[in-house]
């Protein structure tokens, strides 16, 4: 039997590139934001910040032709789980743009030349943030060689940060307690970890998402 | 303006007016559908564009149509149809050969020289995606082989006129489902080369396969436009109703 | 039948126990069953007599007529057929064909068609020896032409002109509207259509009708025999009179000149005409393939 609907095929395609198109995007700012933590590099925060329109209309065009395909194609089986999925995941990236975005706008208020890498909170921070940006990019990866025992490791994973998060967290609180001139700056600290505790949940959906459209079984 | 321009089209069976007052432009090389239930005139107006219409007795058309510009009601019908040619909802290849129903057009055209015949029928086999299905039986009976294959049949039979136009009156709705969609495929590939109207009842056809849709009823064209934007987005309610199914 | 019967049967055992007086149920059911068997009986008594009647026929005449074929005396008759037939058909096939192929594919169900409908089928109603009296009126008499083949022709061509338009426009009917349509959507003519096109596909069927009035002209007697006469020789010229087989027949039996010689003439008579419906069964099933 020849292969049929082959432009259909082309138009999918087509979207699975737009979505790791977009996914590299993401990617890129989450790198931007993590030199912003580490080396607190302002032009680079206002790359990320600037960078944010750009983000949504990604989403906006990838989902407008994901409703066009379902109006147009009627998609089954395989075809709309990948749909689905992308819709729901280029949600998840949107809004880890937007977290990486607040990420530096909260490194901008905090200006923090005093805390360094001695520091074991700001080291374990500075960890926490590669730690998240390698997630993301095994994402990406797996999606690309459809490995599905990969993304099953990310969603694991997810557990590790939330680890990482209370351990900082603590820390963070210990800082406070010792030092009165670092009790403004705490909070600052705590909503950046909280932010990249987010988008690592975001991620974990995103390959919770990916398996769902090779295996149709949703991941709790 | 498009290479059909449609105004103020009425058509009428008798004292019925099957048409009323249709405006209506069909840009080059793109696929326009019509869709919309039965009796509401799309295939009436199909069958004008090429005036296979001028067979139906008592009939009576008032307003314009003209093809790159020039009035279709003042052309001799058989130059017009050389160049708009038509698919039918049955398949109907002649009972001949296979090679004889395509070059069936170009030998009526006085084409007489069997190399240039040779040519003709291998590159519309060819456009019509068949060749390798009947290249071996060329000399078999037309009627011999499965009804898709018979549409494709027809499909090149009208491709060998190398017309500018191809109507298609529902061209599946006698098919099985992937004979179906190797014809949406098809029109797909023919669009680079063709411009296509196609009627059909399958409105889930007209979204696979047409760049934009006209939705008719009662004889009334109610919306045109970008095929994505009416199956997602119609502009008017009773488009909208029949796309989602509310009546029909 | 078989089937039926016995489904029955089953029916009414399941719903035995229900029922006030079972021993109603099987009265029921057997007068029904006799009737159906009677019914059974009649109708294959009738298929057997229709059956009966022609083999019967056949083997009378056969029987009667063996062994006095004279071939030598059937001569003139035969070659007298030969020309009856190529001259009506001659006349009669291409204006019995333009007739039709006018009314199928040009006309538009008008009154005047249908006036041409009419009259054809009144003429097919007419009984032949009014034919026979009009041609020995007109081509016999006004027109001069005595008896002669060329009256007997053109008196039969009439004929049997209606059997031609109608088997013709019959065949035609049958071609599919979806045939004129492609070729017409092609940029064919209309004449090219019929000509390429439908004709082509209705040739089977107008040949069956031909066969059927050839037919027709081998067993025509009065018309003939009042207009080409009875003349027992072979004809020189299509002015000679002459006389066909079924004409020879008739005379042979009806002044009682040989009755021997009568059945030998009637048997190379049936075998033409029953060539002849063979031949048009085996066209017409042709056509079954075909389609």
């Amino acid at each position: 039997m020849s292969p049929t609907r082959t432009s259909f095929k082309q138009e999918l395609n087509n979207l699975r590139h737009d979505m790791i198109y977009m996914g590299d995007e993401i990617q890129n700012i989450l790198e931007l934001t993590l030199d912003v933590i580490i080396d607190n590099d302002v032009d680079k925060a206002l790359v990320v910040i600037n960078g944010d329109d750009e983000i949504d209309e990604m989403e906006i065009a990838i989902q407008r032709q994901c409703v066009l395909l379902i109006a147009k194609e009627q998609p089954l089986a395989k075809d709309l789980r990948l749909i689905m999925s992308i819709i729901k995941i280029v949600t998840d990236m949107e809004r880890i743009a937007d977290q990486c975005e607040e990420i530096c706008r909260y490194c901008l208020k905090l200006n923090d030349n005093h805390h360094t890498e001695t520091d074991a909170f700001k080291r374990h921070v500075n960890q926490m943030a590669l730690a998240i940006d390698k997630m993301l990019r095994k994402t990406l990866d797996s999606f690309r060689s459809k490995d599905v025992e990969a993304m099953l490791a990310v969603c694991e994973y997810d557990d590790n940060i939330d680890a990482r998060f209370a351990n900082i967290w603590q820390e963070i609180i210990t800082e406070m307690k010792a030092d009165n001139e670092f009790i403004p700056l705490g909070p600052h600290y705590i909503m950046i970890i909280k932010y990249l505790e987010r988008i690592a949940d975001h991620t974990t959906n995103i390959a919770e998402w990916m398996i769902y459209n090779i295996t149709g079984e949703y991941t709790m | 303006m498009g290479i059909i321009n449609i105004q103020d089209l009425s058509f009428y069976y008798g004292d019925f007016k099957a048409l009323k007052g249709i405006n209506l432009d069909v840009a080059e090389k793109e696929v326009l559908a019509f869709i919309g239930p039965s009796g509401c005139g799309k295939s009436t107006l199909l069958r004008i564009l090429n005036r296979m219409s001028d067979l139906t007795y008592g009939s009576r058309v008032e307003g314009t149509i003209t093809f790159k510009g020039e009035d279709i009601f003042k052309l001799d019908p058989i130059t017009l149809r050389k160049q708009v040619g038509m698919v039918f909802q049955k398949p109907n290849p002649f009972p001949m050969s296979i090679y004889d129903n395509i070059s069936y057009g170009p030998r009526m055209q006085g084409i007489k020289d069997k190399k240039q015949l040779d040519e003709i029928v291998e590159s519309s086999l060819k456009k019509a995606a068949i060749w390798e299905e009947v290249k071996d039986k060329l000399k078999k009976s037309a009627i011999g082989v499965s009804g898709g294959q018979q549409q494709r049949l027809c499909i090149a039979r009208s491709i060998a006129m190398s017309p500018e136009v191809l109507l298609m009156d529902e061209p599946t709705s006698a098919l099985d489902p992937i004979s179906t969609l190797k014809i949406e495929d098809l029109i797909n590939e023919l669009k680079e080369q063709y411009t296509i109207v196609i009627v059909t009842h399958n409105m889930q056809q007209a979204g696979r396969v047409s760049d934009k849709t006209a939705f008719f009823l009662l004889g009334d064209l109610i919306e045109i436009g970008e095929t994505g934007q009416i199956f997602s987005n119609p502009k008017e309610k009773k488009t909208e109703e029949y796309i989602t199914g509310r009546f029909g | 039948m078989e089937n039926a019967g016995t489904v029955n049967l089953e029916k009414n055992d399941v719903k035995m126990p229900s029922v006030s007086n079972p021993s109603n149920k099987p009265a029921v059911k057997s007068s029904t069953k006799m009737k159906e068997a009677f019914l059974y009986g009649f109708l294959g008594l009738s298929a057997v007599i229709t059956v009966g009647f022609l083999l019967w026929l056949i083997a009378y005449v056969i029987i009667k007529g063996m062994g006095h074929i004279d071939i030598s005396g059937l001569i003139a008759p035969i070659v007298t057929t030969i020309y009856m037939v190529g001259i009506g058909l001659g006349i009669s096939v291409p204006i019995g064909i333009g007739t039709a192929i006018y009314l199928n594919e040009y006309s538009n169900g008008g009154k005047f068609v249908q006036g041409i409908r009419f009259a054809t089928e009144c003429l097919a109603a007419v009984p032949s020896i009014l034919f026979g009296l009009f041609g020995m009126m007109f081509f016999v008499r006004m027109l001069g032409f005595s008896w002669s083949i060329l009256s007997g022709g053109l008196t039969i061509s009439i004929m049997i002109l209606p059997t031609v338009v109608k088997t013709t426009e019959e065949a035609l009917k049958t071609v599919p509207q979806s045939y004129r349509e492609g070729s017409l959507a092609l940029g064919a003519s209309k004449f090219a259509t019929i000509r390429k096109v439908v004709l082509p596909s209705a040739t089977p069927g107008i040949l069956t009708g031909v066969v059927f009035s050839t037919g027709r002209i081998i067993g025509e007697t009065a018309a003939i025999y009042l207009t080409a006469g009875t003349v027992f020789q072979i004809p020189q010229s299509v002015m000679s009179s002459g006389r066909t087989l079924s004409v020879h027949l008739y005379m042979l039996a009806k002044e009682g000149i040989s009755f021997e010689q009568a059945y030998g003439a009637a048997i190379v008579l049936l075998a033409v005409v029953l060539a002849l419906n063979f031949l048009s069964y085996f066209i017409a099933s042709r056509i079954g393939k075909t389609k």
